[in-house]
């Protein structure tokens, strides 16, 4: 808050001493701008002062950078109140033209949300996360939200969540707890998802994202209700799968390119999922560590190549035959 | 003198003796025609806010506030919610417990979706929708044709037309749409749908597409210093 406060008072007397202005720096070291670019914060003012006179609209909520643009329309909507016939009534002016302090606009920008690991917020390998489910998948943004860092975590359930601070903190002591259920992130994640795309798509990418963390081999044969059709499950022609290199499978399941993959399969991050010993149905994860290796028949549990890249992605591949009905060999 | 609905229902009694312009008990024609039709949302204020608070639901900070109770603008700091405050903040907070405000947050259709970094001053919204305020969110139809230059180096690629009004459209839908989930959303937390405000979702090809340029030159031009837009940090 004192930091705020500081940084009130000097843009209070209209100078930002030693901080570099936006239209100065898109001038000088952008490519320019425009004269309708440069009228842009007159245009939001506008708005405000639209909202001001017709709807009471007294406070703006913006981004960190949108600082100076609520600035903007603040001052604006001072100066045009003390013009004549603007239709705002008397009582909103003092003796001397000026708003009141309780008809005064104001303005309210939120943090710039960094990671812990100092990238933006909101970015997933430099590429926005949205919100709309057929540019972002829902189990894609679930998973995004699975993968927050731990010392992040806290953080974002008190910004985007309406859980009181009390359970939050609940939640994440218990996580101190038992780290690697990431009970916190799944918490993050379910009510975010419960928002943006409600209550039975949340439900629904949860249980796909459980399962496929814990795959057996009942449900990577099978299928589960929720994970039949999410996008954790892919099918391909058997002959884009066995035989094929393991880096080459991954560039048509997951994206990006074969040099990528065989990259982050040298480093050591790609996973296979093998029958674990004892336990019939139990599947674990084990290290795929050669990037020329061909995936083989007996690498498939059931028809399927269950493959891990990182901590989270997790992909069933299904490897159907060429008329694209199930391979049914076990 | 613009009052809230609470309030003026208190005051109608007076109000309805009273002739308008008189210093105290002048209320402007919008707000009496506000308090006797039933709003958004927010249909029978007074007598359910009571009910609520005789249940023990959560309800609008400005009609029991108990003088212990935290306030709204402390919860948004506690959170994390509050990188500035332009103006004053010890009147903000009292404004926000005392009465009903009005808010804005705008976002620019400039892609087919909001992404995840956009929902941040949608949940301040959101808080305050749920704590009794009044609320609009906007979508900048009209000001994404031309650009927010705020924190850039490099301006937008210009777009088509088309994909201007499919990109509209797309994103109003979906902020209706997050605001359909918060309703049941809130009321799961305990912020029971009575005691909240009021919402809008609006777009600014509203007021924008019909500005006589004249009006704006001579409002709002003339209220801009050249010097000042310079050298303001955005």
């Amino acid at each position: 808050m004192s930091k705020s406060r500081r940084h009130m008072a000097i843009t209070n007397i209209g100078i930002v001493a030693n901080m570099q202005t936006s239209v100065r720096n898109k001038l000088e070291k952008g490519d320019g701008m425009s004269f309708s670019e440069f009228t842009y914060p007159l245009l939001q003012a506008w708005d405000w002062w639209h909202l001001y006179r017709s709807s009471n609209v007294l406070v703006q909520i913006g981004g960190g950078d949108q600082y100076g643009n609520i600035v903007a329309g603040m001052d604006a909507i001072k100066s045009i109140s003390s013009f004549p016939k603007t239709g705002l009534p008397v009582t909103n002016l003092d003796d001397q033209g000026k708003l009141r302090p309780s008809h005064t606009p104001m303005g309210l920008t939120v943090p710039l949300l960094t990671t812990s690991s100092g990238e933006k917020f909101g970015k997933s390998a430099g590429n926005a996360v949205w919100l709309d489910k057929t540019m972002t998948s829902t189990f894609d943004l679930y998973g995004f939200l699975l993968r927050t860092a731990d010392e992040d975590v806290e953080r974002y359930l008190k910004l985007f969540t309406f859980l009181p601070l009390e359970h939050i903190k609940q939640v994440t002591q218990g996580h101190a707890a038992d780290p690697s259920k990431r009970e916190p992130q799944h918490l993050l994640a379910r009510e975010v998802l419960e928002l943006v795309h409600g209550p039975e798509e949340a439900l629904a990418a949860e249980q796909s994202h459980r399962e496929s963390r814990k795959p057996s081999v009942e449900s990577v044969a099978q299928g589960t209700e929720s994970s039949k059709e999410s996008q954790d499950r892919v099918k391909l022609p058997k002959v884009k799968v066995v035989g094929k290199q393991l880096a080459e499978v991954m560039q048509s399941v997951l994206g990006e390119s074969k040099s990528t993959n065989a990259r982050i399969i040298a480093s050591g991050g790609v996973y296979i999922a093998k029958r674990a010993a004892g336990n019939g149905n139990d599947l674990e994860f084990v290290h795929f560590k050669d990037p020329r290796a061909k995936v083989t028949e007996d690498m498939l549990v059931g028809n399927a190549l269950v493959l891990r890249r990182g901590k989270w992605k997790v992909r069933v591949v299904e490897a159907v035959d060429a008329a694209g009905s199930r391979n049914s060999k076990q | 003198m613009h009052v809230n609905v609470d309030t003026l229902k208190e005051m109608s009694l007076y109000a309805s003796f009273s002739r308008p312009g008189l210093e105290q008990g002048y209320v402007c024609g919008r707000c009496l025609l506000q308090a006797q039709r039933p709003r958004h949302s927010t249909p029978v204020r007074a007598s359910s806010a009571i009910r609520a608070f005789a249940s023990g639901r959560r309800l609008l900070a400005n009609a029991f506030a108990s003088p212990t109770r935290k306030g709204v603008l402390a919860l948004l700091e506690e959170r994390g919610y509050v990188n500035q405050i332009a103006g004053d903040r010890n009147v903000l907070a009292d404004l926000l417990d005392k009465q009903r405000v009005g808010f804005y947050a705008g976002v620019d259709p400039t892609a087919p979706s909001l992404h995840l970094g956009h929902l941040l001053p949608f949940m301040v919204i959101f808080w305050l929708y749920l704590h009794g305020h009044e609320v609009i969110s906007l979508v900048g139809g009209a000001t994404a044709r031309v650009g927010d230059p705020s924190g850039r180096l490099t301006s937008r690629t210009k777009t088509v037309e088309s994909s201007y009004s499919d990109d509209f459209i797309r994103m109003n839908g979906q902020l209706e749409r997050i605001w359909e989930n918060l309703i049941p959303y809130g009321a799961r937390h305990g912020y029971a749908e009575i005691a909240t405000g009021s919402y809008k979702v609006m777009t600014n090809a509203e007021w924008l597409d019909k500005l006589n340029i004249l009006d704006f030159l001579r409002l709002m031009g003339n209220s801009m210093r050249v010097g000042t837009m310079l050298s303001r940090d955005t």
